[in-house]
């Protein structure tokens, strides 16, 4: 306060004009997120809205409007409804099954590649490539695997003179046969993070460690591990949640089946919201769906947080 | 040179640093160590090698007669080879659209995405205006919505201004990326601000600090979440599934997940479906799979 | 250089700085160049796409889905191409999409979401679904006396189904029952066969499992029906005999489950002795249950009437009939593959013209529908003695009349998922596995559950 009072009227001036750009700075600034914000708010704070308030109605995919007020009767027949609650199972036991090797086998795997100097790239090439392949894609390759009789699995199989289950028509080991494609189709992800996680890890270390004696296997265990402790935490959590919202791989090689056994939430929502055109049903399934999302993110969230602080 | 080095130098090296223990027991627990160690590299080149199997078995179908895709048991061999799997792919489908419709969107997508989301993340860097902590915090907690969750009232959102089946319908929704805003905030942060004031004191404005002065300084960034958005993009199938509804406008993922090829027996005309609908990003992947695994590397390490 | 610089062998091919992204975008512009070229060949309206007018089809397309996936498929190719020889003003752009669920949710998201196909097939069973919430063009009869199509050219009970309100929802194209296919060469061994080389019809439980014990004597499997991963065949075993019974399964739109326990738990009973017996076989899935009787290791096969072209193509010695009158009187579970015009955001009288004329043009060609098994609608070529003539096809001709339908309901028909857990149940009674209390239970609950969903429609 005091220094303005004894600003000289030439700075008085310039700083008239600081204090007008600062304004029109601030506009700048808010017209820059507006875009985004724009957008935003179209497209994933408009629909939780709307999420909430069909889910309060029984509203239809091809009648127009938002059908008649049915307040917590859609949450009440959801909590009763036994296919829905299968479908999270589905989706909570693909969880479990399938995060285990997909955090530990391309740990595994970037452990013993980072030692490799040469030819990274064809580790590389053999890991990742799957992981940019779309869905579809996907689908064909291992419906095609899959194929009973004519395809290479079932082929393999009789080479060894073993009799070949139904990969994907017994309700029991279909969604271990989709565990396996998605393995295969996502491993590279990980791998990745932990290669670059691995190289983070200063060398130093290592040296100061082998000039101390410690064998390599020692070494793997006492620095390694411990210092990819940040990257497995990230791997875990984006693995689970990336889980919680299956559908591509499922939807395109089982539809659900067979018999619904392999039927994720996600599919169940697109199922009752779709194909059985009950809009508002789907939208209160899929606030359920969010919430256990979201407590996962914020367990995550609580995580990383005490991570950073040790 | 150096750096390759110390890691296989541990044997000796620690002979020398412990003379308590009789040499001879130390170098053959190296040996033994070195022994599992190769044998554990050879697991990983064996399984590497396996997971091309797939990809490989996929070609290789591609290219046979149809009848010999029914053979039993299945087999490698290629008798008479030909690639009219692949023409017919073009002739049976509307693979050609699909491509078009899929270059369209992704393009439009990640040019969006990256104008947008630089921007916003330049404002809430550089910015200082009311409500600014407010609307980070509202962009931040978007980056836990998952948009799987929205299909349906999403789809509805978009059917009643009549957009489905148009590209507004497959472009607009995958454009906000709050977790892009966030990058980009954090990598503008990391850009000291006196470059730009030197140039705002000479009268620039907003558009040309951002634009001709930070722009240019974070283009690892920039093409990190180009190349990001664009595989992500080009591969999303569920939201396209449900805005495409008829076929001349899906998106190649949605077109040959959805639409049945031919009747009959069609294996080899689906794998070569398979390796059409993967080429683009096959080759995407090739020419920038530096910056794609940085890319990757990023997302791990903000 | 630190320990992270990557060497230069694990950078991959073509890394390395300002040249790779000189090559990238050069390979980037040499495949958008390609895909805008391949994009301009065409009639593809790239316009059209952003503007939602039309779909991207122009004034002479003519848009068609269906979904015909299985050995039928190819006969429509047959029909579509012959519109399109003798139709050169019109571009027929014809797509196959998934059969059940995927194919009714897609053609009910596009119509309601403007932009749907201007031909369609659709199951009669499945009207219930599209035809409350007006997502079907309502067709005069007028409009239809236009096109050469009166109701007295079609079978009675397949078009009638279809009219509603004095309106023609949909133009049935074929009936297509539940049958018994037999191997001739089997069933002679075992003495079944009559003077004409023919199986005679059973009649009554005890008369079907007689024959099955004999057949077991010269085949391991006498009959093969598939249940793995299908569930619309248990449905249509169990609804036929259950149908022949006289009992009717939902009322009042389905907003009612009438089903009979005594004779539900009756027909299951009957199953599940076939099952413990041996005499059936139902460990496969559909293309499974096709090859054992392809392979002459089973003497009967119940489904429908659609793998009549595999057997013929292989020359199996085998023939056709109608589902055995097990429970009282010789009805069959059926469907018919009909016609629709879905409901357009806005009239369009010139493409509803050109699909009547498609339409009409088509079942002019049943005769190439019938080879692959369908009994036709059309019944200038359904009473045609080159349809007579069309052996082992027309030995089923009459079921037609006598043909059961799925129950009517929104949430019923061919593919559904009322036929979905039915089936599952089912299924589980053929291989002996579920108790037929157990499966009458499920079956029960499911369909109750169904009934008190909110009607959408």
């Amino acid at each position: 306060m005091t220094t303005r009072a004894m600003r000289l009227p030439a700075t008085a001036a310039r700083s008239r004009t600081r204090q007008a750009q600062r304004r029109r700075g601030n506009v700048s600034g808010l017209g820059f997120l507006t875009p985004f914000l724009v957008l935003y708010v179209l497209f994933l704070i408009l629909p939780l809205v709307l999420d909430v308030v069909m889910s309060l109605f029984n509203t239809s995919l091809v009648l127009p409007g938002l059908g008649r007020f049915a307040g917590l009767g859609n949450y009440g027949e959801l909590f009763g409804d036994s296919r829905f609650w299968q479908a999270m199972w589905h989706t909570i036991a693909f969880t479990l099954v399938s995060t285990p090797p997909l955090v530990l086998i391309p740990l595994f795997f970037a452990i013993v590649v980072n030692r490799i100097r040469r030819r990274q790239w064809f580790f590389r090439l053999a890991f990742f490539l799957p992981y940019i392949l779309p869905s579809a894609v996907i689908a064909l390759i291992w419906l095609w695997l899959y194929e009973p009789g004519y395809g290479l699995i079932d082929g393999f199989f009789s080479m060894l003179g073993l009799g070949a289950p139904g990969w994907l028509s017994s309700p029991n080991l279909a969604l271990y046969s989709i565990v396996i494609v998605t393995v295969w189709w996502t491993i590279g992800f990980n791998f990745v993070l932990y290669l670059a996680g691995l190289q983070d890890i200063p060398r130093d270390l290592y040296e100061a460690a082998s000039i101390d004696g410690a064998s390599r296997s020692r070494q793997t265990w006492r620095i390694t591990l411990p210092m990819l402790g940040r990257t497995t935490t990230l791997v875990v959590v984006l693995q689970i949640i990336a889980s919680l919202k299956i559908f591509d791989q499922i939807y395109l090689i089982t539809a659900g089946g067979p018999n619904y056994a392999t039927r994720s939430a996600i599919e169940y929502i697109y199922d009752t919201g779709f194909t059985s055109q009950r809009v508002g049903y789907a939208s209160a399934a899929s606030l359920v769906l969010f919430v256990v999302i979201l407590v996962v993110s914020f367990v995550w969230l609580a995580l990383i947080q005490r991570q950073e602080r040790v | 040179m150096a750096i390759k080095a110390p890691l296989r130098r541990t044997g000796p090296a620690a002979a020398v640093s412990a003379p308590a223990a009789p040499r001879g027991a130390v170098a053959a627990a190296n040996w033994r160590e070195s022994l599992f160690r190769r044998a554990v590299t050879g697991v990983v080149i064996a399984l590497a090698l396996v997971w091309l199997v797939p990809v490989a078995w996929t070609l290789d179908t591609s290219i046979k007669p149809e009848t010999s895709t029914i053979i039993i048991p299945a087999t490698w061999k290629v008798s008479g080879p030909t690639l009219s799997a692949y023409s017919a792919v073009f002739s049976a489908t509307d693979l050609g659209r699909w491509y078009l419709n899929s270059a369209i969107v992704t393009v439009i997508v990640t040019v969006l995405t990256v104008i947008t989301t630089s921007m916003a993340g330049y404002a809430l860097s550089r910015g200082k205006f009311r409500g600014k902590g407010f609307l980070f915090a509202l962009i931040l907690a978007g980056i836990m919505i998952p948009p799987q969750a929205l299909i349906v009232p999403l789809f509805r959102e978009l059917q009643s201004v009549h957009l489905i089946n148009t590209y507004w319908a497959l472009i607009l929704p995958q454009v906000p990326a709050p977790i892009s805003v966030f990058i980009f905030k954090k990598v503008f942060d990391g850009v000291p601000v006196e470059i730009e004031q030197a140039a705002t004191v000479d009268g620039a404005g907003w558009w040309t600090a951002y634009a001709r002065i930070a722009l240019p300084l974070v283009r690892p960034t920039i093409a990190a979440v180009s190349i990001f958005t664009f595989v992500w993009t080009w591969n999303n199938f569920l939201w396209p599934f449900l805005a495409a509804t008829s076929p001349t406008m899906m998106t190649i993922p949605v077109g040959i997940g959805t639409v049945v090829s031919g009747v009959g027996v069609v294996n080899a005309l689906q794998m070569a479906s398979a390796v059409l609908g993967a080429l683009p990003l096959v080759l995407v992947f090739l020419f920038a799979q530096r910056q794609i695994v940085e890319g990757v590397a990023g997302t791990g390490l903000k | 250089m630190s320990a992270n610089t990557p060497s230069p062998h694990d950078r991959g091919i073509g890394a390395g700085g300002p040249p790779t992204r000189r090559r990238f975008l050069a390979a980037a512009g040499t495949l958008a160049a390609a895909t805008l070229a391949a994009g301009c060949s065409g009639t593809y309206d790239v316009v059209t796409g952003f503007t939602g007018t039309d779909s991207g089809a122009g004034k002479s397309t003519l848009v068609y889905w269906n979904l015909l996936t299985g050995g039928d498929g190819s006969h429509m190719v047959e029909m579509e191409s012959y519109y399109t020889r003798t139709h050169p003003g019109v571009n027929l752009e014809s797509t196959i999409l998934t059969w059940g669920n995927p194919y009714y949710t897609k053609l009910a998201m596009a119509t309601r979401s403007g932009s749907p196909p201007d031909v369609a097939i659709m199951h009669l069973s499945r009207i219930p679904e599209f035809g409350p919430p007006g997502l079907l063009t309502p067709l005069s009869l007028d409009l239809l006396a236009e096109h050469g199509m009166e109701p007295k050219d079609f079978t009675p009970l397949a078009f009638n189904r279809a009219h509603v309100g004095g309106h023609q929802l949909a133009i049935p194209l074929d009936t297509h029952p539940f049958v018994q296919y037999y191997n001739t060469k089997l069933c002679k061994k075992a003495g079944l066969l009559d003077g004409s080389g023919q199986l005679p019809p059973v009649t009554g439980p005890a008369a079907l499992l007689a024959m099955l014990r004999k057949l077991k004597k010269v085949v391991a499997t006498p009959v093969v029906c598939d249940q793995v991963d299908d569930p619309a065949t248990p449905w249509r075993l169990f609804y036929t005999l259950y149908s022949q019974g006289g009992g009717k399964v939902l009322a009042d739109d389905g907003k009612k489950v009438v089903l009979d326990q005594a004779l539900a738990t009756k027909v299951l009973a009957f199953i599940y002795k076939m099952a413990t017996e041996g005499l059936i076989s139902a460990n496969v899935d559909a293309a499974g249950g096709t090859a054992v009787f392809l392979a002459s290791d089973a003497a009967l096969y119940w489904e429908g009437e659609w793998e009549v072209d595999v057997f013929q193509t292989a020359k199996l010695p085998f023939s056709m009939q109608p589902f055995p009158a097990v429970f009282g009187s010789g009805v069959a579970q059926a469907d018919s593959h009909t016609f629709v015009i879905p409901r357009q955001p806005s009239a369009n009288p010139e493409k509803i013209s050109m699909a009547l004329t498609m339409i009409r043009t088509l079942l002019g060609q049943s005769l190439v529908w019938a080879e692959g098994g369908h009994i036709p609608a059309w019944l200038p070529v359904r009473t045609s003695a080159a349809y007579k003539k069309l052996k082992p096809q027309s030995n089923y001709e009459s079921v037609a009349d006598r043909a059961v339908y799925d129950p009517l309901a929104w949430y019923s028909g061919s593919g559904s998922d009322m036929e979905n857990y039915a089936g599952a149940a089912i299924g589980g009674v053929m291989t002996g596995s579920f108790s037929p209390q157990a499966a009458y239970q499920e079956m029960r609950q499911s369909f109750e559950a169904l009934s008190k969903e909110t009607v959408p429609v």
